[in-house]
């Protein structure tokens, strides 16, 4: 395993950062460490980093203990730091100067080629950098010494959509080269399109991890019912249906694609007058939604769920 | 070549800083210097009235029995009070050294890349000693540069020596610092906490001079340890720059370890 944590958990005084992270990232993929903002992620990276200490349990890079081997083991990560923070004094070029004589050197040829492919201008300051920019800068420091482990918290926020194809792309060199790249992200659609397989971090603890392929398996059909007379919700609770929500005469829910459960679902509503009945393919993000959502009606998970699509939205703006 | 390694890159950062307090420190000795050809003539009339204050007043504001002479002069006039107000520079920088980089974020940045904690500290720590040894050095170059405008040319090498005794307790307290800024984690609290301390202790030794419930403790003080008037008049104290060095290195040796176990605050 290129990383692996056991039981790995950090509590800040009484407030708790992970709980028992079992990780298992394997030579070669790409693993997206997915979940809503504040769920643990950037906590996971800073242990992993041996940033912070773990109040229990080991993180292991290329099998070796993190802890009293941090300086050696970062000698083969690039790392791109969440909430990245510049030294804003330095221009762009200085600035790598000095991080590239931490690992002894730099590749000018690549990191210049990167900072054409990222549209960044190296001579200018730091300070004077927008965002977006520093994050740029952030990403070339990261790929400049040509890592066999990347880890990156969040790479791609205040990049505007242009520069995040770039980045996938600069990903998928990384994946064609059998290099392996850890990333945080609270974007899906992002995880989808780059990431061979994802965990998914919800409070503190790691609630599944799944090929993205097979995520994609689960895919489940939206529904959404109307009806000539009040239907209630439990009416509909049926194996493979989840979610169901009623909206005046409508009744919304999802089924799964298993055999039966949309059998089930056509002769329940035959059973009552059903005006119209709609049916689509349900997003990835959906699907995140419907398997990994708090247990408990109405809970806080769909409250943090929420926040991440809308972060998502951001982004896309920005 | 200033982006080679952390040290460089911390000393290219104090630059600023170098040349602000070495010149700084520079003028207002020219300030003092240059007044004192019209002051020559007066220094013993001042003496003689002064041996009528009271003893606790002249204690505290230091050694006025040599005021006669032209290191008298300045060692009443600089360097009996310089220190304290240089430690406001060494304490600036030495909780900035990590505690600041950790405010800002940068340390997560910088501890990303193959470098050891230990090695983050003791880079940083030298480049401030490194810093301090040029303000002085820059410092000392005015002074004697003042005193021979002014034609005082007996005792040069005994005011660039006295100007660099300034730099071992320059350094303790800048090692004070960067001790509790690692242990307190707050920028803020760190300054205060250890300027409390360092102007503490040069009031406790000032004051103890005369006051004899304070005298047993002045032992304690920082600046029991420094001896500006026996530096520019007997030579300078080595054993009390040692005691400074010793402290220096314990200090710095606590911030090690300290850092060395606990978690980078986001």
């Amino acid at each position: 395993m290129i990383i692996e944590t056991r039981k790995l958990t950090k509590y800040y005084g009484k407030v708790r950062g992970v709980e028992d992270l079992d990780l298992a990232v394997r030579e070669g993929e790409v693993f997206g460490y997915l979940g809503p903002n504040g769920a643990g992620k950037t906590t996971t990276i800073r242990l992993i980093l041996d940033l912070i200490r773990p109040t229990r349990g080991t993180a292991l890079l290329f099998g070796q203990e993190v802890r009293g081997h941090a300086a050696e083991l970062k000698a083969r990560l690039g790392i791109l730091p969440g909430e990245l923070a510049l030294w804003g004094n330095l221009t762009a070029r200085d600035l790598l100067t000095f991080l590239g004589n931490l690992h002894g050197g730099l590749d000018w040829v690549w990191v210049n080629e990167m900072a054409q492919r990222l549209d960044l201008d190296l001579s200018r300051r730091v300070g004077t950098f927008s965002h977006g920019n520093k994050q740029k800068v952030g990403l070339i420091q990261a790929f400049a010494h040509k890592p066999s482990l990347l880890i990156l918290d969040e790479p791609t926020t205040g990049l505007d959509p242009l520069i995040q194809q770039e980045f996938y792309r600069l990903i998928d060199e990384v994946r064609a080269e059998g290099r392996t790249v850890f990333l945080s992200s609270h974007i899906l659609p992002e995880v989808d399109r780059v990431c061979d397989r994802v965990g998914i971090i919800r409070d503190g603890h790691l609630v599944a991890v799944e090929e993205i392929a097979e995520l994609k398996r689960k895919r489940l059909r939206q529904m959404e019912l109307t009806f000539g007379q009040p239907v209630p919700p439990s009416a509909f609770d049926l194996p493979g249906v989840r979610e169901v929500a009623k909206t005046d005469s409508s009744l919304r829910f999802f089924v799964d694609e298993a055999p039966g459960s949309l059998d089930g679902v056509v002769k329940r509503a035959a059973q009552f007058e059903l005006l119209d009945m709609r049916y689509q393919q349900a997003t990835l993000e959906d699907i995140f939604l419907t398997y990994y959502r708090k247990e408990g009606p109405g809970g806080t998970g769909a409250a943090s769920a929420d926040e991440g699509t809308g972060r998502e939205g951001d982004d896309v703006a920005a | 070549m200033w982006l080679r390694n952390l040290f460089a890159k911390t000393l290219r950062d104090l630059r600023g800083q170098i040349l602000g307090w070495g010149i700084g420190a520079g003028l207002l000795g020219w300030m003092v210097i240059f007044l004192y050809p019209s002051f020559k003539d007066q220094t013993a009339a001042l003496a003689e009235m002064l041996k009528g204050y009271p003893a606790a007043l002249t204690g505290f504001f230091g050694d006025f029995t040599r005021l006669n002479t032209y290191p008298g002069w300045l060692n009443i006039e600089l360097f009996s009070y310089g220190p304290p107000i240089l430690a406001i520079f060494a304490v600036v920088v030495g909780t900035g050294l990590i505690a600041g980089e950790e405010e800002k974020g940068t340390l997560d940045l910088l501890l990303s890349h193959p470098i050891r904690r230990w090695r983050v500290v003791t880079e940083k720590f030298a480049a401030l000693g490194v810093a301090t040894l040029l303000i002085m050095a820059l410092t000392a170059l005015f002074f004697v540069g003042g005193s021979l405008m002014i034609g005082e040319t007996a005792h040069l090498g005994r005011i660039a020596l006295a100007t660099m005794n300034i730099a071992p307790i320059t350094l303790a307290s800048g090692a004070l610092a960067l001790m509790v800024s690692v242990l307190f984690r707050s920028r803020r609290l760190a300054n205060l906490v250890a300027l409390v301390v360092i102007i503490g202790s040069y009031f406790l030794e000032s004051l103890g001079k005369t006051v004899d419930v304070l005298d047993p403790y002045r032992p304690i003080a920082l600046y029991h340890y420094y001896d500006s008037s026996a530096a520019l008049f007997e030579g300078i104290k080595w054993g009390d720059a040692g005691i400074m060095l010793g402290l220096t290195a314990v200090f710095f040796v606590v911030a090690l370890f300290a850092f060395q176990r606990r978690d980078i605050a986001v």
